[in-house]
């Protein structure tokens, strides 16, 4: 697992969403952009036109290239996009969260942590 | 040589093919009488220990059971707190005071935002190194511990290079000739470790099954006695932890745990059953490796760096120093109450959901890798569709690769060709047991497969390993 300072540095959460889960999310205080002059946003607002290769170049922003980022979330929906890069990335640390969107109710069969509960169980 | 046992697992019907293999291997130096001694005294422990395990599996089980529906009540818990907020924002953009066609979003950020919210995560009960010190007595339960901890394994590395003496040669020497076939320079030294450490395990496992009179009633009283302190240390841990924390939800895991296992080591049985139990003990330690994780607000005071632990009023705004910062302050000073609200239900669900559920996936995580433990030992994973690359990393740390391989799941016949063909990985291999081995695992890796190759090595070249476990092991299904 991580040595502790891995994990104790990272303080921030990201966030990966459509426009209203973005910002209720930042309402909520967890935006943050860093001091320039490389500011670094840690939120990605995601619409319809929204590029894969955007979506996956800010996930792994998040989880590989920043090292100060312990939550990640992001939509289910989002997240169904760029699956195979999300289900790839299991590292301890930063945490993934897939977070329901105004437009896509959670979905139990695309929670990964079920998927996970199912294979322990041999289905 | 092999009485059939009745088994309270399934898997108790090995192919007998496996058996005979792994028999011939067996017969290297020793003396046929000797193994036949130890093998008779490990038919009878191993099956109080197949009891053992299955109870735990069961305790296991229901704590993961548990676990889960914590996990279903907060995914509920958040999906209501993000539809009460989506339907506050969408109030407050109907009603919105910022002029026709603009609404509460993306156009308002301040781009300079910090954040208010900051995140700690902490490691749920501290496995340092007192705790390798206070499991690494001399009666071997340090040796037999089979923990995920990578830091572990170096602490106890220096440990065993001491004890482990000539074999380390071996060893070396068989790490480095297989490094040869993979050509992956880099992970020499996490090899070398893995193979001492398996060694070393053998050893100690050889050790019990030669000897297990002379570990009197007294010692293995106070090993259960240590064991259970360290029981209690842990619900201690996890409880000051949680105070700190306020994550529910890992405080009531660690109680499931303790309440679960503490009735497990008893004292009335047999002295290798107390050195199983206290193994199982150090092995608890692997699912105390999950995090819990919360979320505090940002002191008021702006530095930047050191965040403490705030105590969370819920749906107040922050302290009026932190007003410049409120984010509702970017959409203007008159907001409607709606958004007000929005920005209520979020800081509820980032503050206390979110954590939780993330304590609580962590703690699912890491009661699944032992779970997966269990059942290696048991010998049950051909039952499931184990799914060794996915499972893989877990499966590296906690070892039970090797435990699976000693097991006899995989067979002598498993072990040779494994040996020869992995390090090269060609597609075309094929395995002696292909029903554990899906085929993308094949195909995916050069490196993978060195953690479990290492162990396997070893078990071939060193002659006191082959002569005992293996054939322990085989006994125990047969």
């Amino acid at each position: 697992m991580a040595a502790p300072a891995a994990y104790k540095d990272r303080q921030f959460l990201a966030v990966i969403g459509d426009e209203d889960s973005v910002t209720g999310l930042l309402l909520a205080g967890i935006g943050h952009v860093t001091d320039p002059p490389d500011s670094q946003k840690n939120f990605l607002v995601c619409d319809s036109k929204t590029e894969k290769s955007e979506i996956e170049k800010a996930f792994n922003s998040f989880t590989k290239e920043r090292k100060d980022i312990g939550i990640v979330l992001i939509n289910q929906h989002i997240a169904e996009q760029i699956r195979d890069t999300v289900d790839k990335f299991r590292d301890a640390f930063p945490a993934v969260l897939e977070i329901p969107s105004k437009d896509h109710p959670y979905d139990p069969e695309k929670d990964s942590v079920l998927r996970r509960v199912r294979r322990l169980f041999g289905e | 040589m092999a009485p059939s046992l009745s088994l309270p697992s399934p898997a108790s019907s090995p192919p007998p093919s496996l058996e005979d293999d792994t028999e011939t291997r067996a017969e290297t130096t020793e003396g046929d009488t000797h193994k036949l001694q130890s093998s008779r005294i490990d038919i009878e422990t191993d099956h109080e220990d197949d009891k053992r395990l299955s109870k735990r599996l069961d305790a296991l089980l229901e704590s993961y059971l548990t676990l889960l529906d914590t996990y279903t009540r907060l995914r509920e818990q958040l999906s209501k707190g993000f539809a009460s907020g989506f339907l506050a924002l969408a109030q407050a953009n109907r009603n919105s005071a910022l002029g026709p066609g603009r609404r509460y979003g993306e156009e308002g950020y301040d781009k300079r935002m910090k954040a208010l919210k900051r995140l700690q995560i902490n490691q749920d009960v501290g496995l340092g190194d007192n705790d390798v010190v206070g499991t690494a007595k001399p009666t071997g339960t340090g040796h037999d511990r089979q923990d995920s901890k990578i830091t572990i394994m170096e602490i106890e590395k220096s440990k065993r290079t001491c004890t482990a003496g000539d074999e380390l040669e071996e060893t070396g020497d068989s790490a480095e000739q297989h490094l040869h076939g993979s050509g992956t320079k880099g992970t020499q030294g996490l090899k070398v470790d893995l193979t001492t450490r398996n060694q070393e395990q053998e050893l100690a496992h050889a050790e019990r099954t030669l000897n297990p009179e002379p570990t009197t009633a007294g010692e293995a009283e106070k090993q259960v006695e240590g064991a259970e302190a360290k029981h209690d240390n842990r619900s201690q841990d996890s409880t000051s932890a949680s105070v700190s924390t306020s994550t529910s939800a890992s405080t009531s895991t660690s109680i499931h745990h303790a309440s679960h296992l503490d009735p497990i080591p008893i004292p009335s049985k047999a002295p290798s059953d107390t050195l199983r139990g206290s193994r199982k003990s150090s092995s608890d330690d692997t699912h105390c490796t999950h995090f819990s994780y919360s979320i505090t607000l940002t002191p008021p005071s702006a530095s930047d760096e050191k965040p403490t632990p705030v105590p969370e009023e819920l749906s107040s705004t922050p302290p009026p120093k932190a007003n410049p910062k409120d984010p509702l302050k970017w959409y203007g000073i008159l907001v409607p109450p709606a958004l007000r609200q929005c920005q209520g239900h979020f800081q509820s669900s980032v503050d206390l959901t979110v954590p939780d559920l993330l304590s609580t996936v962590s703690a699912l995580d890491s009661l699944e890798r032992e779970i997966w433990q269990v059942r290696c030992e048991l010998g049950l994973l051909d039952l499931y569709n184990y799914d060794y690359d996915y499972d893989y990393d877990h499966l590296a740390q906690n070892d039970c690769i090797t435990t699976a391989t000693n097991s006899s799941l995989l067979g002598g016949k498993f072990r040779s060709e494994n040996d020869s063909e992995i390090p090269a990985s060609p597609p075309s291999v094929s395995f002696g047991s292909d029903q554990l081995r899906p085929e993308k695992y094949r195909g995916t890796s050069n490196s993978r497969p060195d953690f479990q190759t290492s162990p396997k090595r070893q078990s071939l070249f060193s002659p006191t390993t082959s002569a005992s476990e293996p054939r322990s092991r085989v006994l125990k299904l047969g």
